[in-house]
């Protein structure tokens, strides 16, 4: 892949960028043991956060949107048997909100058993996941927040706090560490449910860039225009870059354009998939109507992630079965159908991490923005009432990690007899994240925006790094 | 980190106000002190302005406001602001050269009586409306976007400063009110509450009309009192003050409100749409009893015929026994698309259209033996229709049901033989096809016949079958032929005599006004037993001291209108000065231009605010009073640049210590390209807006079929690609994210091209030396005069074009364009 700018003089930040980390976070890395993991820079310089060896260097979110069910998949509870049909007793604690009142307890319809050398309980809802990889995933069951509706709790999850706009955690690790690709986004968006999620205060080079389908013959894909229509347009490129600083001197829409041209280049090979093998997309269920779609979106998401994309996102976000992942009723079809198409996709990322020896430096995180409830609700408001679906539930919810830095076949966490509360020990989303960005090398109270007269954190001023589940 | 545990406090506090859980009576506190919900201070004090507000907050904080802007810039923003066009080269330098000190007042008046600032200015509030080009076509009705005639009326409002409560009135209820003028202001202006959305995938009728009622009460709560009143159809609001109680009392209002002719699952393809024709009481009238006279004859003409038909037993058919093959119900076909099958008393099912688009319908006759045939059809139509007769793929007959049979009742069907064609032994297909919007005639039977039975193509009667009244008109003869045809002939000239008028969305009151009980959990089938009597909000009713009784046989859509616009109404005039400030300044005093609730942002400067508002309320809701107050302040005629880039704080601009630089909406980037070839011709200010003129303007490219050839799809995809969201919902705030995708298609996308090149071709016929051509592109583009250091740099990228690059001097000009159109500057205020 040519990279077709090595003419013109670098930049201030890409000199930063690729000193610190373009050349290869080894190097960056090895200076960092010898210095005992001592911050290398404390300023507010975009791309100069990285404060120790990172255990992880890219991020594969696979986000399940709409709620999945912790109660059907990994965090089994034999209550729900015991109380099928019947209250929620006094001991657990009625929920401060909910949009309806609440029904009665429903069991898991899935059927559970032990897998793996862990002897993991979960559900046979990912089967494929479950028989291959259940030794390798890490998982939280304790996630909680307080947000109970899709909008703020999916706002809470990309960027720890619910009303307001903030930045998301690709954002800030995209600021905090810069572009390992200097030809790609350092932040993609696979499939987005939310396009331009907007990068709040920080500067909008920090977005994520949106890929609509992943795949280059697709009509639908967002990136169009991706080849020149004339030559030199690293001067026209430069031309422009002198009009821009010609009454404002401001380097974003610098960088805008030089990316662009940079994507132009290496972008289409990515998305074309005709050099991987048909057992590969086989493997990752292209070719089969319900694993299509996804299989695709997460071999994409590894061709971009080996190609040094840090911070992706992978929204699941159909409506093929049912609402999303949001099974407010026929839980057992909606979770089902959901699960077949994302299951074996999964498995094949995995499974291709590893054979690359990706898994190493890579993380790979799957969840949902909230969990569902033990029970039933009263009414949903428009079809009136279900006794076959959960409510969400914010207050104890499970999500798995696999890769770079996490221990492998490893459970932390709990919830209630029911599953309904966190009880011991206890995550927090600014936990979570605090812990996210750690694996990524940086020190989530170091993170800073100045901004609005006062410094900003993705943590807020909350997070402690979950020490427990890093290997 | 001393900062952040400073604010530790503060924001542990926004963080649980914001979090969802916080009980009812700690939210009534919250009510009773919320801002927004407080009375206007309309107290004044005699110094008080504009810059007199910033300029307390800027020194409170340590801050100092910029220097003036220099005139090159203030005319760039002043025109991109008012009438979303730069200034003309001309226009630039009679500003330039004009020392006089009402040089910029002048400026100001010019540009706010330009006919140009409603394009602008009606946008905006077209947003608001949820307005989107080109999606309210009503097919089969007419092939026109029927809420263009609500833009214009919009550009027209902002261009006449229609006093704000007038346009809340005639938007909210127009259709109650006297016509004022040739224009139909107030038949137009409710089209407001029918252009929301499609809801495809509604199918229960019921279900749909509370949906279109949520959606009326949605976008008008957000419009007018930045509140979302709809959140109250299922549960009392969870944060403002609004109980399902009032929900209901204000949905009763829209429930005896109709935007739709009737209800059907076929919703979707937009029939149900009401429509209504804009003419005088007088030509409605006149055309009314002309088409009553048409009925009439109608009738009389089905009278004749009938009797005929009674007296007429023994009248032999014209065809016998047609030696019948392959006979087959309409129903039975192979294929179709977008028709559907109907019971028609007296012959069982028929197939009939859903009018949505292409229509056809396909049949497969295996026959035993290759040959010659013709097929018979059984049909009934209330108009002409151009039926395509396609026999395996061939076209035979483009209009083979022509003849119309005046009704579709069973009495109206009628045989028709086609012309003869070849089919091959075993299975051959027949297809009946009509194009988009035309309407499909009713099919009953197929069959096909023989041509041996030497039948010429053609209407006819069937032995067997008992005859219609249709088919009698074929059997008629002497006197009653003669009756007929007189009858005929009287209903063509009526019809040739119906003048016709343009068509807009109709919306009117109910016959029957009525009330609706609270729908528990916002379900369609489960109600409280008590309905809540239609009115008006009771948020604010400690403020307003006005009772708003809505009468029994009105849905009471003035009354929901003048409680709006009452001046003790707290949000209303609030709203409005913050819209016009964002609009300004791209950010609202209060930030949230859509939520003034509990869970909005606070304002900036609240006095300021409230200052605006009262302004507004005491010159007759005047939106150009407020523009004059705002335009004429240091505070907009600051430069972007701040005072001294030292000075830490108000990175943003939002305390106003500069002018908060932003990228321009797309309309303007888009015109700003368009402009520069000169395809906007200025149209003098005080004068009506001539809208043949403006056609090309973005405001109407979509459905003005005006776009330069080939390039419509490029336009259509790059509105989103620069934050238009053409979603059909209300948008409060356009998304100015800047994206790598945008930088793409300023350097691959053929239509930025296309305008460099036309530029390029202007700049090299009208001037010859280079000095002249670069005035020219800098000036025409950026809107300011080019400085040496400018003129260096494109003097230097045209010769890297026309040496380096062996580009020929077009092109060269044409990438140095394409370059000026893709920078900041460009699209961007300063």
């Amino acid at each position: 892949m040519s990279i077709p700018h090595q003419s013109r003089p670098l930049t201030r930040r890409e000199m930063l960028t690729r000193s610190a980390l373009g050349l290869g976070s080894i190097a960056a890395a090895d200076l960092l043991s010898q210095s005992g993991g001592k911050a290398l820079s404390a300023d507010m310089t975009p791309g100069s956060f990285l404060n120790h060896v990172p255990r992880a260097k890219r991020i594969i979110y696979i986000f399940l949107e709409g709620g999945l069910s912790q109660l059907d998949s990994y965090d089994h509870k034999p209550a729900l048997e015991k109380y099928a049909g019947k209250s929620l007793p006094d001991s657990i604690r009625p929920p401060e909100f909910t949009f309806a009142p609440q029904g009665t307890v429903i069991p898991s319809p899935f059927d559970w058993k032990h897998w793996g050398n862990s002897g993991t309980f979960a559900s046979d809802l990912f089967p494929e996941v479950n028989e291959r990889f259940i030794d390798d995933l890490c998982f939280i069951h304790s996630l909680n927040h307080k947000s109970n509706d899709h909008v703020t709790a999916k706002r809470v999850l990309h960027t720890g706090v619910p009303i307001e706009i903030r930045p998301t955690l690709g954002s800030w690790l995209l600021y905090g560490l810069g572009s390992e690709n200097e030809n790609l986004p350092g932040y993609l968006d696979i499939t987005p449910t939310d396009p331009n999620r907007p990068t709040a205060f920080l500067p909008s080079e920090f977005g994520g860039t949106a890929v609509d389908r992943p795949d280059k013959k697709n009509p639908n894909l967002i990136w169009e225009n991706l080849e020149a229509q004339f030559g030199d347009q690293e001067r026209h490129i430069d031309f422009i870059q002198s009009l821009n600083d010609h009454y404002h001197p401001v380097e974003k829409e610098i960088s805008r354009m030089e990316l662009a041209f940079r994507m132009q280049a290496e972008a289409p090979d990515l998305m074309d998939f005709s050099n991987e093998s048909t057992a590969t997309q086989k493997m990752y269920g292209i070719g089969d109507s319900h694993t299509d779609e996804f299989g695709r979106a997460l071999l994409l998401a590894r061709r971009f992630s080996e190609a040094g994309v840090r911070y992706i996102t992978v929204n699941h976000a159909t409506t093929r079965y049912g609402n999303l992942w949001d099974q407010h009723s026929e839980l057992e079809k909606g979770h089902r159908g959901n699960a077949n198409a994302v299951d074996k996709p999964i498995a094949a990322l995995l499974h291709d991490l590893k054979l690359r020896g990706l898994l190493d430096d890579t993380l790979v995180i799957c969840g949902s923005e909230f969990g569902r409830t033990p029970t039933f609700e009263f009414f949903d408001g428009i079809t009136g009432r279900h006794q076959n679906g959960r409510d969400h539930n914010p207050h104890g919810f499970t999500v798995w990690l696999a890769g770079a830095g996490v221990k492998p076949g490893f459970h932390f966490g709990e919830t209630d007899d029911f599953g309904y509360y966190a009880t011991k020990d206890k995550v927090d989303i600014h936990d979570f994240h605090a812990t996210l960005l750690h694996l990524m090398g940086v020190d989530h109270e170091d993170l800073t925006y100045f901004h609005g007269g006062r410094d900003f954190r993705l943590t807020d001023v909350f997070g402690n790094v979950v020490k427990e589940i890093l290997s | 980190m001393t900062s952040l545990s400073q604010n530790i406090f503060l924001r542990t506090l926004a963080l649980s106000c914001a979090g969802l859980a916080f009980s009812v009576q700690s939210a009534e506190d919250q009510w009773e002190k919320h801002w927004s919900f407080q009375k206007l201070n309309r107290e004044r004090i005699a110094e008080q302005s504009i810059d007199s507000y910033i300029h307390t907050k800027l020194r409170d904080k340590g801050l100092e406001p910029a220097e003036k802007a220099d005139k090159a810039t203030l005319i760039r923003r002043i025109s991109l602001d008012l009438i979303g066009l730069p200034p003309t080269r001309r226009e630039l330098n009679a500003f330039l050269k004009d020392d006089s000190p009402d040089a910029y007042p002048k400026l100001v008046e010019r540009l706010l009586s330009s006919p140009h600032y409603g394009e602008r200015w009606g946008r905006h509030w077209l947003d608001i409306a949820r307005y989107v080009q080109g999606t309210i076509k009503v097919p089969g009705v007419d092939k026109i976007d029927l809420a263009e005639s609500y833009r214009d009326y919009v550009v027209r409002a902002f261009n006449e400063d229609k006093p704000f409560d007038r346009f809340v009135l005639e938007q909210l209820a127009g259709d109650l009110l006297p016509v004022s003028g040739g224009n139909f202001d107030e038949k137009v202006a409710p089209t407001f509450l029918a252009i929301g959305p499609w809801f495809d995938e509604c199918t229960d009728p019921n279900k749909l009309r509370l949906d279109i009622i949520d959606e009326q009460i949605s976008t008008l709560t957000k419009a007018f009192l930045a509140m979302d009143f709809a959140c109250a159809r299922c549960h009392d609001h969870k944060f403002d003050p609004i109980p399902t109680r009032d929900y209901y009392a204000m949905a009763g209002i829209f429930r005896s409100t109709e935007i739709t002719s009737k209800f059907s699952e076929f919703w979707r393809d937009g029939r149900p749409r009401a429509v209504q024709e804009l003419a005088t009481a007088d030509e409605i009238d006149k055309k009314d009893s002309i088409n009553r006279e048409i009925d009439t004859l109608l009738d009389k003409r089905f009278q004749i015929l009938s009797d005929f038909k009674s007296s007429s037993k023994n009248i032999t058919a014209k065809i016998t026994s047609p030696g019948i093959a392959s006979p087959r119900e309409a129903e039975d076909f192979d294929g179709q698309k977008d028709l559907k099958s109907i019971p028609v008393e007296g012959i069982g099912n028929a197939l009939t259209t859903r009018r949505a688009l292409d229509q056809w319908v396909r049949y497969r006759f295996p026959v035993d033996k290759a040959g010659s045939y013709q097929l018979m059809v059984r049909y009934a139509s209330k108009e002409p229709a151009s039926v395509k007769l396609e026999i395996n793929g061939e076209t035979l007959e483009k209009r083979i049901l022509e003849v119309p049979t005046f009704g579709e009742s069973s009495e109206h069907f009628i045989w028709r033989v086609s012309e003869p064609f070849e089919f091959k032994k075993g299975s051959n297909h027949i297809r009946l096809k009509v194009d988009r919007h035309e309407p499909f005639p009713l099919l009953d039977k197929l069959q096909i016949i023989d041509t041996g039975l030497g039948l010429e193509p053609g209407n006819y009667l069937y032995a067997d079958s008992p005859r219609t009244v249709a088919e009698m008109q074929f059997l008629a003869g002497g006197k009653t032929e003669e009756e007929v045809n007189v009858i005929n002939r009287k209903i063509a000239e009526l019809k040739a005599s119906l003048s016709t008028y343009p068509v807009a969305l109709a919306v009117t009151d109910q016959k029957q006004p009525m009330n609706l009980p609270v729908h528990v959990g916002g379900n369609t089938y489960q109600t409280k037993d008590e309905d809540v009597p239609r009115g008006v909000p009771g948020f604010a009713v400690n403020l307003i001291d006005e009772e708003f009784e809505v009468p029994a046989e009105e849905s009471g859509r003035i009354e929901l209108a003048k409680w709006l616009t009452h001046p003790a109404n707290p949000l209303t005039a609030r709203v409005l000065a913050n819209r016009i400030w964002h609009w300004h300044f791209g950010q609202g005093l209060v930030r949230t231009t859509d939520d003034f609730g509990i869970q909005g942002a606070d304002p900036t400067h609240p006095e300021l605010l409230d200052f605006l508002a009262a302004e507004l309320i005491e010159n007759g809701w005047s939106i150009k009073h407020l523009h004059r107050l705002i335009l004429l302040s240091e505070t907009y005629q600051q430069s972007s640049t701040r005072k001294s880039t030292t000075q830490a704080g108000d990175e943003d601009g939002a305390l106003l210590s500069h002018f908060p630089r932003r990228r321009l909406e797309v309309e303007a980037i888009y015109d700003s390209m368009l402009t520069s070839i000169g395809k906007v011709p200025r149209q003098a200010s005080s004068q009506e807006l001539d809208t043949s003129k403006s056609k090309d303007r973005a405001l109407y490219i979509l459905t003005s079929s005006r776009s330069p050839m080939g390039f419509g799809l490029e336009i259509r995809k790059m509105f989103p690609l620069f934050g238009f969201d053409p979603s059909g919902r209300p948008i409060h705030h356009r998304d100015r994210s800047s994206t790598p995708n945008q930088a793409l298609w300023w350097l691959n996308n053929p239509l930025p091209k296309y305008y460099a090149d036309k530029l390029a071709e202007k700049i090299l016929a009208d001037e010859k030396e280079i000095d002249g051509r670069i005035d020219y592109l800098v000036e025409t583009v950026l809107g300011r005069p080019a400085d040496e250091a400018m003129r260096a740099k494109i003097a230097a990228y045209v010769k890297h074009g026309t040496s380096s690059q062996k580009l020929s001097e077009k092109e060269a000009w044409s990438r140095t364009a394409l370059g000026l159109f893709s920078s900041e500057p460009f699209s961007h205020l300063e």
